[in-house]
């Protein structure tokens, strides 16, 4: 019996994958001896599909329950409730990247969370029944309520019970004091931060208001957060400037002592929307810019040096392991609600990252609820939760549904909305589908040879 | 599993099995108990004794894999942990404070057994490999042991945590509320318990049980536990007994047991008590079925997990075929000659080898 499968010419041979998360190359001959039902089934290429799920001889119901431990593997994702939860301390921030998503405002408005929303907001996180949650503070920037996040800290300490929590800040670190640093040391508090390539390119795209270039300050905060031990990672965002520097973006992360770079394109929303004919590109620009940037970290590795890309990471993770990642993007259903929420300084909450900054440009649409009236399961019982859940499952999209890589991929029903005001995305390759049909277009062309093979089957060991 | 070793007399003992001498030196290393083979003989650590072996023993030694764990008395020895198999039990006694009508064990075995000492259960768990897929812990009652049970529980939480357990119990020492709270805190992470419920009151549980109260009991036991995340398995086991009030049972858990794990619908092993009771208990898996769907629909449509074990593919409707499990360990599983023709068989979990020939003409292949 042959096993549902999504299929298309890749090359000169025929890319297979199925729901489990495998796939496999075939040759035009070889996929029409599949269809046909004429493999030898002692070949060697027919135990490689009976092995990755493509075929079996037994009953469906014996193929069924031997393979539903793989499917559930890939899907571990939807065993969790909601785990990590987001805290906007602050709209107020004292850079102006040029690619801001989260506010296309007024960086003279200054509202920080209350103690009184931060209480209310931690009790609801705590409701989630899930044992492992994590909590993240973003803004604006962030440190500029310290207080609230200490406050956060301490008091979700004291009512977290059996719970775990792990705490993060994603920060431009320029407001970072001795102060904050020991305490983050303290309580085990990671940090995330921006760091998008060589000196230039960085403060052409993370200007700060005034005084020192963002670059300097950004680079001895993350020695000075190195030298405490403080757990610290970056990202990366990539405008029409980066595009030219590949190489000098990957060398800074690697004298920066950075062993994980997430190159990411830009989200079309806020700022980087209203700007997009000076910093955006079209999706086979990025593509250019993202394999030429892959083959530079691979070849580093070859030379041995230890380096990953975070999204080929996450793809990797379900293609070589059949390991669901529980990347709240890249999962079906997406992670709004069901894998985060996010509660902005106001009390208001909403589905997701990117729900909350659509509220920053004026539409409340993604808002569940508020700290004031909502409880956890009410929010999980809300319609849009049920909403953004169904209409970002891909198995059942139109356009995803026959995608050979719908495996690994996923839709994020805010975006789609902020674009075309649905959210489901019914044109025919939008700039999300082209972005990540074309990085894994890139990741199994370099699958196929040998040697990156052995490399990323390193990264996702 | 029980093997033939006519020669040993060095009485009670525990120790692994090791086919080969780097395991064996291996063990030897690691503080093992161990024994290996040469020559024809048993050689044991540390103790030295070297056992003549006869040719079958030897060649039934050959079977058994690295790191089983033998408990020799005697004459023979019984393979308590088996490497080879994919679940292992931690027995505890034979006994039980409950009398079951269908109880497939039998009196005399229930009257006449002993209560394991924690000293020994704590030496094979400390010999165990902290890779094994799943271990039971049953009885008869495991609880029957006291509190050394939760000796028991806390060695396995400190040094064994990442192994699936499966408590089978009546659940009635739960009621105490100080060993419930002892509970909680010992169990390792990923046990279930599982506990049966025969009836939805105490004259219909207690009635099968023929234990009076012991139906509070359990019910107090469960709710004593249910607030804490324990994974709960609740258990009914369907025989003629309690047939006819199934859907007040399921009623029962959708009123009071929310937040419990599973709810397995468990067909008759006609052994013991159940096969001398056969009149009064034996009702065969299909009439059964029949009589239980409506329940598990509406357990289902509750949101409960159920999973069906011990029931033939051919005597469940389609649409349940899901719930089923392969649930009859390996050596007991039999099948009857209608069984060579179903296209299913190699879904299905078969009967049991003191059950199936009671289905003999009630079966019918899938084509």
């Amino acid at each position: 019996m042959i096993v549902p499968f999504n299929f298309k010419q890749f090359g000169n041979e025929i890319l297979l994958t199925n729901d489990f998360g495998r796939y496999i190359f075939l040759k035009k001959h070889e996929f029409e001896q599949l269809l046909n039902k004429q493999i030898d089934k002692d070949s060697k290429l027919y135990k490689c599909l009976e092995e990755n799920y493509f075929v079996f001889d037994t009953s469906v119901e014996e193929f069924i329950y031997s393979s539903k431990q793989e499917l559930r593997s890939g899907k571990s994702y939807l065993f969790a409730a909601t785990s990590l939860h987001i805290f906007v301390v602050t709209n107020f921030c004292n850079a102006e990247c040029v690619y801001c998503q989260a506010q296309s405002g007024n960086i003279h408005t200054c509202k920080m969370m209350s103690e009184e929303i931060a209480k209310r907001a931690v009790d609801i996180a705590l409701q989630s029944p899930q044992k492992e949650l994590t909590f993240e503070f973003q803004g604006g920037e962030p440190l500029s309520n310290f207080e609230i996040i200490k406050y956060i800290i301490d008091y979700s300490k004291t009512k977290k019970a059996n719970k775990k929590i792990q705490y993060s800040i994603v920060s431009n670190l320029t407001l970072l004091t001795e102060e904050m640093m020991m305490f983050f040391k303290e309580n085990n508090v990671s940090v995330s931060t921006s760091l998008d390539g060589n000196c230039d390119l960085h403060n052409i795209n993370r200007p700060l208001a005034k005084g020192r270039t963002s670059y300097e300050i950004v680079k001895e905060k993350m020695k000075l957060l190195n030298d405490n031990d403080i757990n610290i990672g970056a990202i990366q965002t990539t405008t029409k400037k980066s595009l030219d520097y590949s190489q000098q973006i990957i060398d800074e992360y690697l004298e920066s002592g950075l062993t994980d770079i997430f190159i990411r394109p830009l989200t079309p929303l806020g700022h980087a929307l209203d700007r997009w004919e000076n910093i955006g590109y079209t999706p086979q620009e990025f593509l250019v810019f993202y394999e030429k940037c892959l083959r530079y970290i691979l070849d580093k590795n070859k030379e041995g040096i230890w380096i990953r890309e975070g999204h080929a990471n996450i793809f990797l993770s379900k293609i070589i392991n059949g390991c669901g990642i529980n990347y709240m993007e890249l999962r079906s259903p997406c992670g709004a609600a069901v894998g985060q929420m996010a509660y902005y300084y106001d009390g208001n909450i909403f589905t997701c990252d990117e729900g909350r900054m659509l509220y920053e440009m004026g539409d409340d649409s993604f808002k569940i609820g508020d700290v004031m009236n909502s409880s956890y399961d009410t929010l999980m019982d809300s319609k849009l939760c049920k909403t953004v859940c169904k209409y970002s499952i891909i198995e059942d999209i139109p356009q995803c549904c026959d995608c050979v890589y719908q495996p690994y991929c996923g839709t994020c029903p805010v975006i789609n909305y902020a674009l075309d005001n649905d959210v489901i995305n019914r044109r025919r390759r939008s700039y999300r589908c082209q972005i990540y049909k074309g990085m894994l277009d890139i990741i199994f062309g370099l699958l196929k040879e040998e040697e990156y093979l052995q490399i990323m089957r390193r990264w996702v060991q | 599993m029980m093997l033939k070793f006519i020669n040993y007399s060095n009485g009670y003992h525990i120790a692994s099995f090791a086919k080969n001498e780097v395991i064996f030196n291996k063990m030897r290393t690691d503080g093992y108990s161990c024994f290996t083979v040469q020559n024809y003989k048993l050689i044991f650590f540390p103790e030295g004794w070297a056992v003549d072996l006869l040719e079958e023993e030897n060649q039934a030694l050959k079977e058994v894999e690295d790191y089983s764990i033998f408990e020799f008395n005697n004459g023979s020895a019984y393979v308590y942990y088996n490497a080879a198999s994919v679940d292992n039990a931690l027995f505890i006694t034979n006994k039980c404070n409950s009398n079951c009508i269908m109880c497939p064990t039998s009196d005399i075995v229930r009257k006449n057994s002993g209560i394991e000492d924690i000293n020994n259960l704590l030496k094979i768990c400390s010999q165990m490999p902290s890779d094994a897929s799943h271990i039971t812990i049953t009885g008869g009652e495991p609880f029957l042991i006291k509190k050394d049970i939760f000796i028991l529980f806390k060695y396995l939480k400190d040094n064994l945590n990442e192994i699936d357990y499966l408590l089978l119990t009546n659940g009635r020492a739960l009621s105490d509320r100080e060993y419930a709270s002892i509970f909680k805190e010992t169990i390792p992470s990923k046990l279930i318990v599982g506990i049966p419920l025969h009836g939805y009151n105490p004259d219909t549980h207690d009635g099968i049980t023929r234990a009076k109260g012991s139906f509070n009991q359990t019910m107090s036991g469960l709710k004593n536990i249910l607030d804490s995340g324990t994974m709960i398995e609740i258990r009914i086991v369907v025989s003629r007994l309690n047939i006819g009030f199934i859907d007040k049972i399921a009623d029962l858990i959708i009123k009071e047991l929310k937040g419990i794990y599973i709810v397995r619908f468990i067909g008759l092993e006609m052994l013991g008590n159940a096969r001398i009771n056969l009149e009064e208990v034996w009702i065969d898996y299909k009439e059964s079925f029949e009589l239980i769907k409506e329940s598990i629909k509406k357990l289902v449509m509750h949101g409960f997990n159920v999973g069906i074990y011990n029931y033939p593919l051919c005597c469940v409707d389609r649409s349940y075929w899901a719930l089923c499990e392969k649930s009859i360990t390996d050596y007991k599983i039999r099948y009857l000659e209608e069984c060579d023709e179903c296209s299913k068989k190699d879904a299905c979990g078969g009967m049991f080898s003191g059950t199936f020939r009671l289905m003999k003409g009630k079966i019918n292949a899938i084509k």
